[in-house]
């Protein structure tokens, strides 16, 4: 314990000594530029259209609309989406009906296969803006390169990072001591008890990164997973998750009849008792979940051995967007310290930084260190192991095959 | 003489135009926004040649077949079943005191959105739910839930389950307006004296004249149930799911270029409609065949009158079950946690309901909506029922348009709609989602409103006229003690309607305007039971408040003209 605080003492005075050194970026053409937006945005109304499924993020989005409106004049509102495809359909609705401003969303939290979805159809802001954010300073690209690309599509300058999301698993330590730390052993897992696993049924999100992650694992990261998919290899470098899948299968929870809907209804059934093992992208969730009195307070989180996925979510500005300026001093004030910090309080939401904490100035860099960690958060140390994403291109394919093997459910 | 047959006959057509553009031209935008991306034309995506790829593509996929199946099995079972029951508890408890009690919960449970039911049926009837938790682990033994199919099922039976808790007691409600018109105890004084039994007296005679006039909102059943979206989210087997989800999926699969085989499902949708409405119309055939039958034969039928006891109590069951699902929604609302097999929640605080005046913006919204579009319905009827003749207010057309939302499936045309409004900038604005909210009640309000009208009393109307009274002063001193009751259902029902409405105030509010039953399916697909058991409670109270304020101000205001009045509010 002692051993402990001293270490973070270190730590505290090492980012303290780094901070002296980074911390003042600057002040470049590009924050006038920023500047010279705040008159314009003065007064607009931004339509923050984001998932809206989580009480914790809804009132994180919520206090910082309070916020924007007493420094900027901004009205943020939060169009709460059970599904972010539906915000890049009423896009393309718009764009349908040349609809070319004065659209209905100004603001889109987006990653992934929507994202790319959004770059195909021409549905983003035609000029990039990100690089001209004043908090943009503060990350760190080659740190975290993830930020650059949006599972391997690159950004383009269209969206801005807004927090980083890593898979982890939940189990109760007192119905399970030793987890499954590997594709492989969770295989042994799902054999030995029966109707004790499942996972949100693709195309959810975090299913198919489930998928992604078992075929990653078990290819040992095959090099093509990382471009754009090859239908004529397709069958032969998926064929090992297919087997793995085929011989869970009748072991799965319900059979592998029926699959939970989404992750928080795989937490549900952890804390139900009907499963032992669940996912989230958020590293913090279950502590939170805990918090709520929705897991017992039994349950804590791993990591595979290898590593699991780890992907960066963003904030797009769509082409027509009614209120570009005000969204764009959204985007910045979301990436600043004070949001940031904010939102890697796992009381708060629990979502690591996109900042690199080297960068941030001696204050906000005690910030971040001085938050309380979730009974059952893994340590950033424990989290280190990541996985890249695949190139989104995976993500419909995978998607696809799944469906055409399970779908019907024979 | 001449001039005034054309200025009637002006008068009628320009109300029938009136109506087909108000009503039909939106549904029919909407249809055509589907037809071409079905027919592989959007261009916007770059698909500029018409083609027949998105309809195979999207009946090759794995698992329509089953999907098809499905939901016209689940949609006919329910309606069937809800139909059964609703008429077995009017013959069995009409006349007893348990009714009275089914006919207090009556008013909630139409009120309750069909996602709060379905919220609510999960958590009662899962292999973890409060059930289980009861007999667990004393009777069952389990100190673990079972990996039993129960909730969803692969058969359906779940989702026919949830739709009968919801639709039973629509039926319930309708069909006692419908009483209100019918002389039921004298048929049943001369048909005992006859001796006819009770099951039937009601089989061959007050059920077929009920049926008769609660067709409409059997068909809507029917269609509503072939095509559910919310409840079947959260019963509905998944692998596959019902026709409807599957297309869902399509319009909000994040690649774009899925949008043109949903579309055709969308379409598919639409003749699954019309299939699940000939079937019913075969179904119907046959139980006149056998009713008449029995009426030739003239069988008494006094025996079966002693089964109809437990048959009541079992078609009792889904509003109880759907009762204690909603017991169980508050109990989560108010619940710290709760673990199996605990009985009951093992800590209780009241942090959601402390959170209740952050969604009062979503209250008042939804409040405004509800009430905006059924005032605007009843507008609309009386203006046509006062200023067209009886001959246009049958004409075909205009039932036919006003009707339409009873026949075409909500999912078939929402998307095309949407598109259409937002090339005229009206999507996310008050003046759509109300417009769009009132079409869905246009046709409940016509259905209440319409026959008052014509029950009242002409020879009161001309005394009146003799008396020296305006139309005007006859309208509102008179007509309206007299229709009191029939129009406060009509806004109870409107309001009703609208709280229940999810799909179209998702695509015609285009996020700008959210109601608390928008708020309640996405916190539940957040799976947090606590803030979707909270968000379902205040679902329940404006409709259920509105219906307490209706009644009591009826009563008050109108209570003296008890005795000339009909269709009171149940």
């Amino acid at each position: 314990m002692i051993c402990q605080r001293r270490h973070f003492l270190i730590q505290i005075c090492a980012y303290l000594l780094l901070g002296l050194v980074f911390a003042y970026p600057v002040q470049s053409a590009q924050s006038a530029h920023f500047d010279s937006l705040k008159p314009a945005a003065k007064g607009q109304t931004v339509y923050f259209n984001a998932w809206g499924g989580d009480a914790k993020i809804n009132g994180y989005i919520s206090w910082a609309g309070d916020i924007l409106k007493q420094r900027y004049d901004i009205t943020l509102v939060h169009v709460k989406l059970t599904d972010t495809a539906s915000a890049v359909s009423r896009l393309l609705a718009e764009k349908t009906a040349r609809r070319d401003t004065d659209g209905t969303i100004d603001l889109l939290w987006v990653n992934g296969e929507n994202f790319a979805a959004m770059k195909r159809a021409d549905l983003l802001q035609k000029q990039p803006w990100v690089t001209h954010l004043p908090n943009w300073q503060l990350t760190d690209p080659v740190a975290l390169p993830a930020i650059l690309s949006d599972f391997a599509e690159p950004t383009d300058g269209k969206e801005s990072p807004w927090g980083r999301a890593q898979l982890v698993f939940a189990y109760d330590s007192e119905k399970l001591p030793t987890p499954p730390r590997s594709a492989a052993a969770l295989a042994q897992f799902i054999e030995n008890n029966p109707g004790r696993f499942t996972f949100p049924q693709p195309p959810d999100f975090i299913g198919v990164s489930f998928l992604k992650q078992v075929l990653i694992e078990l290819t040992n990261s095959h090099p093509s997973l990382y471009g754009p998919v090859d239908e004529a290899d397709f069958d032969r470098v998926t064929a090992p998750l297919w087997d793995w899948l085929d011989a869970a299968k009748p072991n799965l929870w319900r059979r592998g009849m029926a699959y939970p809907q989404n992750y928080p209804v795989l937490r549900q059934l952890l804390g139900d008792g009907e499963i032992d093992i669940a996912m989230a992208f958020n590293p913090a969730d279950a502590s939170a979940a805990i918090a709520r009195g929705e897991l017992p307070d039994s349950v804590r989180t791993y990591i595979h051995d290898g590593g699991t996925l780890a992907n960066v979510h963003f904030l797009a500005i769509p082409f027509n967007a009614a209120a570009a300026e005000a969204a764009q001093i959204v985007a910045n004030f979301m990436l600043s310290p004070e949001a940031q910090i904010k939102k890697a309080d796992s009381r708060i939401w629990g979502d690591p930084t996109v900042l690199s904490i080297p960068r941030l100035n001696a204050a906000d860099q005690v910030g971040f260190l001085a938050l309380p960690r979730g009974i059952a958060t893994l340590s950033d140390a424990e989290l280190g192991r990541s996985l890249a994403e695949p190139h989104p291109s995976w993500v419909p394919r995978l998607e696809q095959a799944w469906k055409q093997r399970y779908a019907s459910g024979q | 003489m001449l001039a005034f047959a054309t200025s009637t006959k002006m008068r009628q057509t320009s109300i029938v135009l009136t109506g087909l553009i108000v009503f039909l031209l939106p549904v029919l935008l909407g249809i055509s926004g589907v037809l071409l991306p079905a027919a592989g034309y959007f261009p916007a995506l770059g698909f500029t040649q018409f083609s027949l790829h998105p309809a195979l593509s999207f009946v090759m996929a794995p698992g329509v077949g089953a999907a098809i199946w499905l939901a016209l099995k689940t949609g006919l079972i329910a309606s069937v079943l809800s139909l059964l029951c609703c008429f077995i508890i009017l013959t069995g408890l009409m006349h007893d005191r348990i009714f009275s009690l089914v006919r207090r919960t009556l008013a909630a449970l139409v009120a309750v959105p069909h996602s709060a039911i379905a919220i609510g049926l999960v958590f009662l009837l899962a292999p973890s739910g409060w059930l289980m938790r009861i007999l667990s682990p004393v009777i069952t033994g389990f100190n673990s839930p079972p990996d039993w199919s129960l909730v969803p099922d692969p058969y359906g039976w779940a989702l026919i389950f949830g739709l009968m808790a919801k639709e039973i007691p629509f039926l319930l409600l309708v069909s006692l307006a419908a009483i209100s018109t019918l002389p039921v105890r004298q048929f049943e004084q001369i048909a005992n004296s006859l001796g006819y039994g009770r099951v039937a007296t009601w089989t061959m005679l007050i059920l077929p004249l009920i049926y008769l006039q609660i067709r409409l909102p059997v068909f809507a059943v029917l269609v509503f149930s072939l095509s559910v979206v919310d409840m079947a989210l959260l019963l509905a087997p998944t692998l596959p799911p019902p026709l409807a989800i599957l297309v869902l999926h399509g319009f909000l699969d994040a690649d774009l270029a899925a949008r043109l085989p949903a579309s055709f499902g969308a379409i598919l949708q639409i003749a699954l409609a019309g299939i699940g409405i000939g079937i019913w119309y075969v179904g119907e055939a046959l139980c006149r065949h056998f009713i008449h039958d029995w009426r030739r034969g003239g069988w008494r039928g006094g025996s079966i009158d002693r089964y109809l006891p437990v048959f009541s109590i079992m078609a009792v069951i889904p509003l109880a079950a759907a009762c204690a699902g909603l017991v169980a929604a508050f109990l989560w609302s108010v619940t710290g946690s709760w673990f199996f097999p605990s009985p009951l929640p093992q800590t209780f605080h009241l942090i959601h309901w402390q959170d209740v005046a952050s969604y009062m913006p979503l209250l008042k919204t939804s409040l405004l909506l509800a009430g905006g579009a059924s005032f605007a319905a009843l507008f609309v009827v009386l203006a046509w029922s006062y200023a067209a003749p009886d001959s246009t207010l049958n004409n075909r057309w205009l039932l036919g348009c006003i009707f339409m939302p009873f026949f075409i499936p909500q999912i078939s045309f929402l998307l095309g709609m949407q598109i259409s409004l937002s090339r005229v900038g009206l999507d996310g604005t008050w003046l759509a989602l109300i417009w769009v909210h009132m079409i869905f009640i246009l046709p409940y309000t016509w259905l209440i409103v319409i026959p008052a009208r014509r029950a009242l009393d002409r020879r009161l109307d001309h005394l009146a006229a003799t008396l020296g009274a305006s139309g005007w002063k006859r309208f509102i001193t008179l007509h309206v003690p007299l229709m009191a009751y029939p129009l406060g259902t009509a806004i109870f029902i409107g309001i009703a309607v609208s709280m229940a409405l999810y799909l179209p105030t998702v695509f015609v509010g285009a996020g700008r305007i959210n109601t608390i039953t928008v708020e309640a399916v996405s916190l539940a697909s957040g799976g947090s039971r606590g803030p979707a058991g909270l968000a379902a409670m205040l679902q329940i109270a404006i409709p259920v408040v509105s219906f307490a304020i209706i009644h009591w101000g009826l009563q008050c205001r109108f209570g003296r003209f008890s005795g000339m009045q009909s269709g009171r509010l149940q």
